[in-house]
């Protein structure tokens, strides 16, 4: 038997379709009375792992519970956790009310619970036409209404606004928030951050099938601080000065410095000290979607270069230029970041582009 | 599992698939009932007879029995790779564990339906020939019973046979175009391959012949018995071959070992289609 925790855990997930890795040994956990965003881009095997978690698809290693036991040890499934995966599982020549009664029957629920989520979703005038002729925004209602049916303490959503508009996302969100706030437990994914901002509490980042962010949504947020790009005679004498003083830099692909955690102000101040005259200075602030790029592209990365501290001659300026410093955790991160694969992955960002995502 | 039963009887009765294949049934089935009473009425027949009435019932409910279980796969594949083409699978297996429940409560309503298929079938093939040949050509009414028990056997079991193969190819089009090429095409290409050589008994062996076997094992000899008599130890093998081939099953070979070799290839056939649907990853 399940433990009714509503906990969804995810350890080490893997999967492989041939040689493609969808899922890199993926790790999180989903809290009861939250509604968790999981987001990573297209292609990033968000749909895979939902897939695995439900137990549609078999990992190639690792595991993944949901009440403390895989899915396929859940009896009666369904009112366990219930999952929106497409809007697509209709039958076109039934109707929105014979389609659910369908699995009325097979969930052993009485067949008015079948109109009592139908209006759940708003979809009670609908109950008699076929779904063949059903919207997107009506297939997205309608499938979750299918979700639903068993009660479920759990509801796993993926893309769930898709076809929605703008009247029906703000009524997703408004019900996924009831819905956590009733102590049950919503994972939802998306490709677009902002779309989840307002309604998510907790997110899982994943990028490239790895998980690069589990964790508040407002540590996110808290823990980044605006940073300097600055162009300077000497890039080499002002980051050693940097280093001196605590803080990090990194080269960007045109020559210029980050430095996170800081204002231009400093920055000026330290550039006047080290002696080195300042071309170009520009202050940043990271809003979340650009946090969110920053974690999913692999583009930058907070850490203190460990070579020698001046642009390597035949620097690929793409790539990460090294890994956390002495403090562990790159400066400017809160505590919620939890940095869980060790190093970035360049060599997963052509053979797993567009694969194993939403499929 | 009761309510998994139930799941499927309401898939099947709130889509128009299991209509749309029994109305061929019923149409092919009287057609063959009515055609073959025809036959039997031929004043050829009648004067080889000298009047006797034949009782070609049986043979015709054999005829139609073979020629409309084709329908009764096509029910069975299409039910399974109808919900992987609905993607319908996906809700499926989410509210049922292990998946393997899914399946059984599909073998359990569909033997159902197809014991629905295999009456109309012995109706409307039993009114064609009260139609072309009145009450009078069915033999005794146990002989009619055998002969139309024998048929919803073959349907039910070909019925299994096209769940089995639709949880394995779990592609409509794939699982159509098999089914209809092996036995419209290379059943009858293998067996006539097979004809000339030492091993031809494998004939016998094949699917399709074992299915129809099931039926014309039971009412090719109850005829001939039934036509000849006391002469019946008389009858040439060669008679018995000329109504083999066309009400199905093949000399001397009995009616319960066609229904043995077909179980068999419906528990292969089942088996394979629930392991490939224990492992299969669903997109």
């Amino acid at each position: 038997m399940h433990d009714g925790s509503g906990r969804i855990l995810v350890q080490g997930l893997h999967k492989s379709f041939g040689p493609i890795e969808a899922v890199h040994n993926l790790n999180f956990s989903v809290e009861p009375g939250s509604v968790t965003g999981f987001l990573g881009p297209n292609g990033s095997g968000k749909t895979t792992t939902l897939r695995m978690v439900l137990g549609l698809i078999r990992p190639t290693s690792g595991a993944a519970y949901v009440n403390g036991q895989p899915f396929s040890r859940l009896p009666n499934p369904a009112t366990v956790v219930g999952a929106v995966l497409d809007s697509q599982g209709f039958h076109s020549g039934q109707t929105a009310r014979t389609h659910l009664r369908c699995y009325t029957a097979a969930l052993n629920l009485p067949d008015q619970q079948a109109d009592r989520v139908l209006e759940l979703v708003g979809l009670s005038s609908a109950a008699t036409r076929k779904t063949g002729g059903f919207s997107l925004g009506m297939r997205q209602r309608l499938a979750l209404a299918t979700a639903l049916l068993g009660d479920p303490g759990i509801l796993i959503l993926d893309e769930p606004a898709n076809g929605l508009d703008p009247e029906g996302i703000a009524w997703l969100r408004g019900f996924l928030k009831s819905f956590a706030s009733t102590g049950r437990t919503v994972l939802v994914s998306s490709h677009l951050l902002r779309e989840m901002e307002h309604t998510v509490d907790n997110v899982v980042i994943v990028s490239r099938g790895r998980c690069v962010y589990n964790g508040g949504l407002e540590q996110l947020r808290a823990g980044q601080h605006s940073r300097v790009l600055t162009r300077v005679s000497d890039p080499a004498a002002l980051v050693t000065l940097l280093n001196q003083e605590g803080m990090t830099a990194e080269y960007l692909p045109d020559g210029r410095l980050v430095i996170p955690g800081t204002d231009s102000g400093r920055v000026a101040d330290l550039a006047l000290r080290a002696g080195v005259a300042v071309q170009e200075m520009q202050d940043e602030n990271l809003d979340l979607e650009q946090i969110f790029f920053q974690l999913t592209s692999g583009q930058y990365t907070g850490g203190v270069p460990t070579g020698p501290a001046h642009p390597p001659p035949n620097a690929d300026p793409w790539a990460p230029s090294g890994h956390s410093g002495p403090g562990g955790d790159p400066p400017g991160l809160g505590q919620g970041y939890q940095r869980t694969s060790a190093e970035q992955h360049r060599h997963g960002q052509d053979d797993n582009g567009g694969h194993g995502g939403n499929a | 599992m009761n309510g998994l039963v139930k799941a499927e009887f309401r898939k099947i009765f709130t889509t128009h698939l299991w209509w749309a294949l029994l109305l061929p049934v019923a149409v092919l089935s009287f057609l063959a009932g009515w055609g073959g009473a025809a036959l039997g009425q031929t004043d050829l027949v009648l004067e080889m007879t000298r009047g006797q009435k034949l009782p070609t019932g049986l043979l015709t409910m054999s005829l139609s029995t073979n020629n409309v279980t084709v329908f009764a796969v096509l029910l069975g594949a299409l039910a399974v790779t109808g919900e992987y083409r609905q993607k319908t699978v996906t809700t499926t297996f989410l509210t049922a564990n292990p998946r393997g429940a899914v399946l059984g409560a599909k073998l359990i309503a569909y033997t159902n339906v197809a014991l629905l298929y295999g009456l109309v079938n012995a109706l409307c093939s039993s009114l064609g020939g009260l139609v072309g040949l009145g009450a009078d050509g069915f033999g005794e009414l146990p002989q009619w019973l055998m002969v139309g028990g024998a048929g919803l056997l073959s349907m039910v079991l070909w019925t299994l046979v096209g769940i089995g193969l639709g949880a394995l190819v779990t592609n409509s089009v794939a699982a159509v175009l098999i089914i209809l090429g092996y036995l419209l095409v290379f059943e009858g290409m293998a067996s006539s391959a097979l004809t000339q050589t030492p091993v031809s008994w494998l004939t016998d062996y094949l699917p399709g012949e074992a299915s129809s076997g099931i039926v014309g094992n039971v009412s090719v000899p109850m005829f001939i018995s039934d036509v000849a008599g006391a002469r019946e130890p008389f009858v040439s093998k060669t008679a018995f071959q000329l109504l083999h081939s066309a009400f199905g099953g093949s000399y001397g070979f009995p009616w319960w070992g066609s229904l043995l070799v077909f179980v068999g290839y419906a528990a292969v056939f089942v088996a394979g289609g629930w392991l490939a649907t224990a492992k299969r990853d669903i997109l």
